[in-house]
């Protein structure tokens, strides 16, 4: 198939990547950048853990042509925290115990962040409704939800559900 | 030691390693790419039951970019058993080996054929299509009952009928038959349960290199790291110390399913003489690995006048699928959890193991309690009712009491009794029960049911335990064995163990713990085993590497090494104002500043389980039938547990969260359904086999009720296994509450549940 030069900007750096038409993104991030951070368990856009954002919208990396994202902003796990400094996301993940195995925890912390940016202080059930296809086999989701409550500052919700 | 005087043990602490999971920076073994790598892919049949006559592979050998082709001629046939662990602490006398890495003969949908390994994905997935196989197709069995009927195909020749073993529960006792035909009450029922696979997130994945000089490295999700690498050692004519197999971290440990791709893997790097990757698609990875077990059971229980257990009865047939795998042990604990629960002079357990030709069943989550459960705690419903008692009360009257008998040791502390009452407390048992609901086609019910596990697998299977503990020249305390990071957060608990012990804090611990390479051996992780007997070594090494860093300083001070103290990582001596020496500073004059040999501070210890404390919890349920539609609503979920202590409450909370979602979904709608007619594994990704998203969870409030053991470190008992148990039947009872009538299929669909309630069982 014929490849293509593509400019992708990903994570506020600019690459230029040689890709074939029918080359996903998520093939793209974790196979041509090494960017493995974002998941990919179901490969038919069921699970939600190859979730990245697209001019901050949530798109499934696993489910979308790279070349149709060139030129556009792409933000992945990898490009959330500044330095050492954890994302409010990240850091409330950690500390209310929402992650175990960690394979779903990208994908669940990108579609957090775009529920955040759309509506910084949702409700428990907003948060459920917006998680809704980000599958995670070991948590139950519980601590999940408290952690984006916390991020948003709504520990009233954390604390009330304990 | 009170808890008033624990430092970091029982702190809501951050699960170690959590700062890679949250940044991406967390490596799963697909996520590692070697220079010069191919992939592999692989052929499956697409019969249920076929002999391969012939199979031509030049093609597609010719074919540029493949580097090996790999048929059932090119592997050793040699037959094993992925489960059986080898070792002499196991009982493995019943475990059949049964299994090739690649078989002449498939023996269901999807089991592998050929292995190619090439330059690219496209090359070689063209280079399958170039392989022709030439199959014999046979007629196939899909259920134990086809699979028993006289004259069925054999999915092993070895096995009449296609029953591979017919065996007693050792653990019974008494005379159950006699005392059923004596007792006052009796009830029986019969259930049969579904095909839940893990479905963890991770799909299966390993990479294979070899080095020149000959040493074998692989990279894959697996819970038994050594043990695996005595089996690909073996099979591979390779020495152990040769084999190096890596896992840092890990997609879900739900269960032992992951062999099948490794040895291929190792296989087609070796043919292709460079690094193979080989990930399993979604549908490889449910159907390739293993689900629960498919149990078709019947109970029976009989009860005295006063409302005492006389009698507890079972016989169960479990469908292994192709291969044998854990189906002794998995059914061993089935039997044991159906006839150990409670408290009863007569116990019998008979069981069967058959093959059918559907993909095979193993070691999961529970083993082969979730099942025992669901039956016994209704027929504990229908006792409780045929006596006019209180569910509960029937419960409390069948406890197990201090001296009476764990599923294998005394109990350390009895506490199912208290559990129900806080259970009932926190549920509000007495009030819902009282109030029924009902509007229009909705049926509000209430229900219960109790469950009971193990801390380790000994007697029957012991987790012997060996590790190394260093102080570093910079005051901190590294931890030597080998435990991946499957999401348990034992490494985070063990830390804690060691920081209390050694009066250091929660940072200060860190593990070198992702490869076999250098590690002492170890059993792996299964059975509720990990904090309780890795945490009871840690704690022994905690206190012994203690010892010598006393000793040492004591020399260093010119004091009495029992007027020294550690806290928050200072030497004091008793009663000073001001401490000493830093152990950094210690640690630094030892190596540096003494004069003499230089003293590095280490220590090996070994821990030999000899107890198990059995956990022990309730899960009470609230649910809204619609008896238009069969649809279950469940309302609200209260689950008790007993840890003994909970060494970090926030993931023990999390462990049974996790726990009570997969007993949700195997309750109300997990089924992998394999076709009746061809035999396909129906439910093989996530659109196809439905796992509880955030919107299918009830209202649920996780109690933890400590109660130290004994035996376990600080108390603790085992809880990974523990949130599923207890969900089916609690839900099952909450139905027959809500309508009157039971269901003892899983899951409790709504067609199965709207043809209970028209047929108006029971």
């Amino acid at each position: 198939m014929n490849k293509q030069v593509l400019t992708m900007h990903i994570n506020g750096d600019t690459y230029d990547c040689l890709v074939t038409p029918n080359m996903t993104l998520s093939e793209l991030l974790r196979e041509q950048l090494g960017l493995t951070g974002t998941k990919e368990s179901c490969q038919v856009g069921e699970c939600g853990a190859c979730t990245v954002l697209v001019n901050g919208r949530p798109t499934l990396a696993c489910c979308t042509l790279a070349i149709s994202v060139r030129d556009q902003d792409i933000l992945t796990i990898e490009g959330l925290a500044h330095g050492d400094r954890l994302h409010p996301l990240q850091q409330a993940f950690i500390d209310q115990g929402a992650v175990q195995c960690g394979f779903c925890t990208p994908g669940q912390i990108m579609m957090s962040l775009a529920l955040l940016h759309e509506n910084p202080r949702p409700s428990r059930e907003e948060v459920e409704e917006w998680l809704g296809g980000n599958l995670c086999r070991c948590t139950g989701y519980v601590k999940i939800v408290d952690a984006v409550l916390a991020a948003a500052g709504d520990y009233a919700q954390v604390e009330e559900a304990k | 030691m009170s808890s008033t005087e624990l430092r970091v043990v029982g702190k809501r602490l951050p699960a170690y390693g959590a700062e890679n999971k949250v940044t991406g920076a967390a490596r799963y073994s697909a996520d590692i790419r070697l220079p010069g790598m191919h992939v592999g892919r692989l052929v499956h049949s697409p019969y249920a039951h076929a002999f391969i006559k012939k199979i031509d592979k030049s093609r597609a050998e010719a074919l540029p970019g493949v580097s090996a082709v790999l048929t059932w001629e090119d592997i050793p046939q040699v037959k094993l058993n992925p489960s059986v662990q080898d070792w002499n602490l196991h009982d493995t006398r019943n475990e059949i080996q049964d299994m090739y890495v690649i078989s002449e003969k498939a023996r269901f949908v999807g089991d592998i054929v050929a292995a190619v390994a090439a330059i690219d994905s496209a090359t070689a997935e063209e280079a399958l299509k170039l392989i022709e196989v030439d199959y014999e197709v046979l007629p196939a069995v899909f259920s134990v009952e086809d699979a028993m009927r006289p004259g069925a195909p054999l999915v092993h020749d070895f096995a009449k009928n296609n029953v591979s073993l017919s065996w007693r529960f050792p653990g019974s006792r008494g005379n159950a038959d006699a005392a059923l035909a004596e007792a006052n009450v009796v009830v029986e029922a019969t259930a049969r349960t579904s095909k839940q696979y893990t479905m963890a997130l991770e799909p299966l994945s390993c990479l294979a290199e070899f080095a020149p000089t000959g040493e074998l490295t692989v990279w894959m999700p697996v819970q038994r790291p050594l043990t695996f690498r005595k089996k690909v050692a073996e099979l591979f004519g390779l020495p152990e110390s040769k084999v190096n197999v890596i896992c840092e971290y890990a997609g879900g440990f739900f269960g032992e399913a992951y062999w099948s791709v490794l040895p291929i893997c190792v296989a087609l790097a070796r043919r292709a003489g460079r690094p193979v990757k080989l990930e399993y698609s979604r549908s490889e990875t449910t159907v390739n690995t293993a689900s629960r077990e498919v149990y078709v059971m019947t109970g029976w229980l009989g009860v005295d006048r006063d409302g005492i257990l006389t009698a507890v009865k079972e016989k169960v047939i479990v469908d292994s699928g192709a291969y044998f795998n854990r189906s002794y042990a998995c059914t061993q604990v089935h039997m044991a959890d159906f006839l150990e629960l409670y408290r009863c002079p007569n116990t019998l357990g008979e069981a069967m193991a058959v093959y059918s030709n559907v993909p095979m069943a193993s070691g999961f989550r529970g083993y082969g309690g979730p099942p025992a459960f669901f039956l016994l705690e209704q027929l504990m419903d229908m006792a409780a009712e045929k006596l006019g008692l209180d569910p509960l009360e029937f419960r409390l009257r069948n406890v197990k009491r201090l001296g009476d008998r764990g599923h294998a040791f005394p109990l350390e502390t009895a506490t199912l009794d208290k559990v129900i009452r806080l259970g009932a407390e926190k549920f509000g048992w007495q009030e819902l029960r009282s109030c029924k609901k009902s509007e229009g086609p909705l049926h509000w019910g209430v229900g219960m049911a109790c469950y009971y596990d193990v801390s380790g697998g000994q007697p029957f299977e012991r987790f012997d335990r060996h590790i190394a503990m260093e102080l570093n020249e910079d005051g901190r305390v590294t931890i030597i064995f080998n435990h991946p990071d499957g999401g348990m957060n034992l490494l985070g608990g063990v830390a804690q163990l060691a920081a209390e012990v050694l009066g250091l804090g929660y940072e200060d611990i860190s593990f070198i713990h992702e490869s076999t390479e250098g590690k002492l051996w170890d059993a792996g992780m299964a059975a509720n085993s990990g904090l309780y007997t890795v945490g009871n070594a840690v704690i022994k090494a905690a206190g012994a590497l203690k010892a010598r860093i006393l000793t040492e300083a004591a020399t260093q001070l010119e004091v009495n090494a029992d007027d020294l103290e550690i806290v928050d990582g200072m030497l004091w001596v008793k009663d000073e104002s001001q401490p000493r020496l830093s152990l950094r500073d210690f640690a630094h004059r030892a190596l540096y500043v003494v004069p003499g040999p230089n003293r590095s501070i280490g220590v090996m210890e070994s821990y030999f389980p000899d107890a198990n404390p059995n956990p022990v919890g309730v899960v009470f349920a609230e649910l809204a039938v619609d008896t238009e539609t069969g649809a279950l609503r469940v309302e609200k979920l209260v689950l008790v547990h007993d840890i003994g202590r909970a060494i970090n409450p926030m993931v023990v909370e999390g462990q049974l969260q996790g726990g009570v979602s997969m007993g949700v979904g195997y309750a109300l709608f997990e089924d992998a359904c394999v076709d009746p007619e061809s035999g396909v594994l129906r439910g093989d990704n996530y659109n196809t086999y439905k796992i509880p998203a955030t919107l299918d969870m009830p209202e649920l409030e996780v109690v933890l009720y400590e109660e130290p053991t004994t035996s376990g470190p600080f108390g603790a008992k085992g809880v990974g296994m523990c949130g599923v148990h207890g969900i089916a039947p609690a839900i099952a009872n909450a139905l027959y509450n809500a309508v009157g009538v039971r269901v003892f299929e899983l899951p409790m669909t709504p067609e199965r549940v709207l043809a209970a309630i028209r047929a108006g069982n029971p």
